[in-house]
């Protein structure tokens, strides 16, 4: 359960970085019309770093989580 | 554990509140204050009140001590860190009790980082929304903005939590003021064989993410002014290496000064002993000389191969406006590696020496970037502009007077909160 | 959709300047500001001297560095290849102003209305004045344009954002010349659209050689000049006298 979360804590950050750093911020490449001044997603860039935020917070996931019976280290 | 009665309940000064601090806290808070008067006159009038001006028909710089300050700031932070992770994850018995100094240096010298942009804008409140609503990939300052300003706040920050919530659980565990506190970051820690199982796993895995992030988020930085085609002078494919090497350099020497201060809190003399010290100026001095030779590789490449404009940006600061500066500066980090390396060779390290190499090292870290940075605005101009200068005002000395002076005083907190060495290994 | 494009003959261009005056009256710049600047240059020693003209206004470069560098998409390329910056968004960074290799911005360091030739809003100038909208203020600048609608033309709005050289795009969206292209006496400026062969820049291409600024840089202006560039060692002869 714990390697678990932890784990999905991570995808979810990486997804969630490339995603808005590729798909959901400003077009990367030379500027030739307006669009490429403008995030596809407003606040993607808040999304970017959501994401690599999210990667760190993992470690806290992975630590904190209380203890289950099951458990072993 | 015997002598319980004599040893106070939480150690290093933590929670006790001196006479010292309070004074060294009042002078600070008044300094500060000064800087906020300082920053408000910008912020009500505009940048006019700086020594900024336009390039081109002006003559001027329009990044100064400001963009000076953030590279500076980020860069001490990030060699801190990079510091603090490499002595933990190798487990340098002398280094292990310096790492929490430098881990909390590192987030408080970010967070200054982070308010120089601020302060740099001349839209201040809508730059901070508009990072977040409009940041562009394709600009350096992204990087710059995500990954050092917030990939790097929150995992240091996360990192400290986590490094220091074993301790908290201890502390948790005595009667005083501060114990919620500690028990709300404790959060459930028991010191089970399994939670220290795992925090060994987790402190590794977090060192191998924060160190890549770390030196990826300052070398975006470097690109700021690496990628440059219209300036010359920064063009360079060291700016990115140089920038790193510089920032070690740079934490290292404000470690040591910081540390030789912190000798003075209760019980932590013994734990920051010479050999600590001897360790940290081994390192600076060891890349003080890569950096030497980095400034030499540059000045030569650009002496045998560059256009006019660099070169002209090369001459004011061989011979020129700058020249004065550099020299200082250059002769500072000399004299602070040849202090290093005689320490090193003699094998006899002396505390005031390695401190007075640290800030040698400190004011020239900082007058490098201005050296990095300034000339090539005033004198890089490619189309036959005049030479430029900048000065900087006082009131941008007051922001920045005022900026250190928070950072001073989010430390005196940060000691107050948070004990400054290890406690576990007394308990072991 | 126009692909706009300057030409600048330095043959023709006789170094008076009035290029920089109609840009100042048309856009309301501010004391320190030069949106179109003419260098006057020589070169070589006296007596074997040569005096050169070199108007200098914003590229508009299509791989412009001050577009790739704006964190927050103040600065961009329209689809009719005008380089424009909104200052209804720009955060006042000034690494545009950096980036650029040509110098052709200018930030206002504080409120321009402040740093006018004349400070209406000044309480000594208004008892002559009467509290009269300043004569030059021109409302155009006011408007938005393009298709995102967006704050972009001329100078005189609020401080702490950068300002440069627009094509006059309050003037070309209503199919009007620059004015500095209308102003030039010797018609040393040409504007128009790259795309139309017999637009008057096409044509002057077409009639005379010509080179780009700095082309080494790899920023592609749309501003070709024609005629020869100034040699090495060219200086300025004088400057406008600069203050606040
Ligand atoms: S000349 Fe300068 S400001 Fe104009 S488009 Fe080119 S880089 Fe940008
Ligand atoms: S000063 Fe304004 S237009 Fe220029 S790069 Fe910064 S935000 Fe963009």
């Amino acid at each position: 359960m714990r390697g678990f979360l932890t784990i999905l804590t991570i995808l979810a950050g990486v997804v969630l970085a490339v995603v808005s750093y590729f798909f959901m911020a400003a077009p990367l490449g030379q500027s030739t019309n307006e669009s490429f001044s403008n995030p596809r997603v407003p606040f993607a860039a808040t999304g970017f770093v959501i994401g690599v935020a999210l990667v760190f917070i993992s470690a806290i996931v992975y630590e904190v989580l209380p203890e289950s019976d099951s458990e072993s280290v | 554990m015997a002598t319980l009665t004599n040893i106070p309940v939480l150690p290093y000064g933590v929670g006790r509140i001196r006479r010292g601090w309070i004074a060294s806290a009042a002078v600070l808070l008044i300094i500060f204050v000064v800087g906020v008067f300082a920053y408000s006159r910008q912020f009500i009038h505009g940048e006019e009140v700086t020594g900024l001006f336009d390039v081109g028909t002006r003559g001027g710089a329009p990044w100064g001590l400001y963009v000076v300050f953030v590279v500076y700031f980020v860069g001490v932070s990030t060699g801190l860190m990079l510091i603090g992770i490499v002595a933990e994850l190798l487990k340098i018995g002398h280094m292990r009790s310096i790492t929490r100094i430098a881990e909390g240096l590192a987030i408080i010298s970010l967070i200054l980082g982070a308010l120089s942009v601020i302060v740099d804008l001349g839209q201040p409140l809508r730059g901070i929304i508009g990072f977040f609503q409009y940041a562009r990939p394709m600009s350096p300052f992204f990087g710059t903005f995500t990954l050092v300003v917030s990939g790097a706040l929150f995992a240091s920050v996360v990192y400290l939590f986590l490094t220091v919530r074993p301790d908290a659980a201890i502390l948790a565990k005595r009667k005083s003021g501060l114990a919620t506190f500690y028990k709300w970051w404790a959060s459930g820690y028991q010191d089970t064989p399994a939670e220290r199982a795992r925090r060994e796993r987790s402190s590794i895995w977090l060192a191998f993410g924060i160190l890549p992030l770390r030196i990826l988020a300052y070398s975006t930085l470097g690109f700021v002014f690496g990628l440059q085609v219209g300036r010359p002078g920064w063009q360079s494919a060291l700016q990115a290496p140089g920038f790193i090497i510089l920032a070690v350099v740079s934490g290292a020497a404000l470690l040591i000064l910081v540390a030789a201060a912190a000798r003075r809190i209760p019980g932590a003399r013994d734990e920051l002993s010479i050999p600590t010290f001897s360790w940290m100026s081994n390192v600076m001095t060891v890349l003080l000389v890569v950096y030497l030779y980095f400034l030499l590789a540059e000045l030569l490449t650009t002496g045998y191969t560059s256009t006019e404009a660099s070169w002209r940006v090369t001459d004011s600061l061989l011979t020129g406006q700058y020249a004065v500066l550099n020299w200082v500066s250059i002769g500072m980090l000399v004299l602070a590696t040849g202090m290093g390396g005689w320490q090193m060779v003699m094998r006899n390290y002396s505390l005031s020496m390695m401190v007075a190499a640290g800030g040698l090292v400190t004011i020239s870290a900082i007058l490098q970037r201005y050296l990095i940075i300034v000339p090539s605005l005033t004198t890089g101009a490619l189309l036959p502009y005049k030479e430029g200068t900048y000065a900087p005002t006082l009131i941008e000395y007051g922001v920045v007077v005022g900026l250190v002076a928070l950072g001073a005083l989010m430390f005196l907190a940060f000691l107050k909160l948070v004990p400054i060495l290890e406690i576990q290994k007394e308990n072991d | 959709m126009p692909k706009y494009g300057m030409t600048i003959d330095l043959d023709r261009c006789t170094g008076c300047r009035s290029c920089m005056v109609a840009c100042k009256i048309e856009n309301n710049t501010t004391q320190n500001a030069f949106w179109m600047y003419v260098f006057r240059l020589e070169e070589g020693k006296f007596p074997d001297t040569k005096i050169s003209f070199l108007p200098r206004p914003c590229q508009h470069c299509d791989n412009a560095p001050c577009v790739k560098v704006c964190p927050v998409g103040a600065r961009y390329k329209r689809e009719d290849g005008i380089v424009a910056t909104d200052w209804d968004r720009c955060i006042g960074c000034r690494y545009c102003e950096v980036a650029c290799p040509y110098g052709v911005n200018s930030f206002n360091y504080k409120d321009p209305k402040k740093s006018q030739y004349m400070d209406w809003e000044d309480p000594d100038i208004q008892v002559a004045t009467a509290g009269a909208v300043p004569s030059w203020a021109n409302p155009s600048l006011n408007e938005k344009y393009g298709s995102e609608n967006r704050s972009i033309a001329g100078s005189n709005h609020i401080k702490g954002v950068m300002e440069k050289c627009t094509f006059c795009v309050q003037r070309v969206e209503k199919d009007m010349l620059p004015a500095c292209v209308d102003t030039c006496p010797t018609h040393a400026l040409q504007f128009g659209d790259l795309d139309d062969p017999d637009s008057a820049p096409s044509v002057a291409i077409k009639e005379k050689d010509g080179f780009k600024l700095l082309e080494d840089r790899n920023t592609q202006p749309r501003v070709t000049y024609l005629g020869s560039p100034f040699g090495p060692g060219a200086r300025e002869i004088e400057r406008p006298s600069v203050k606040d």
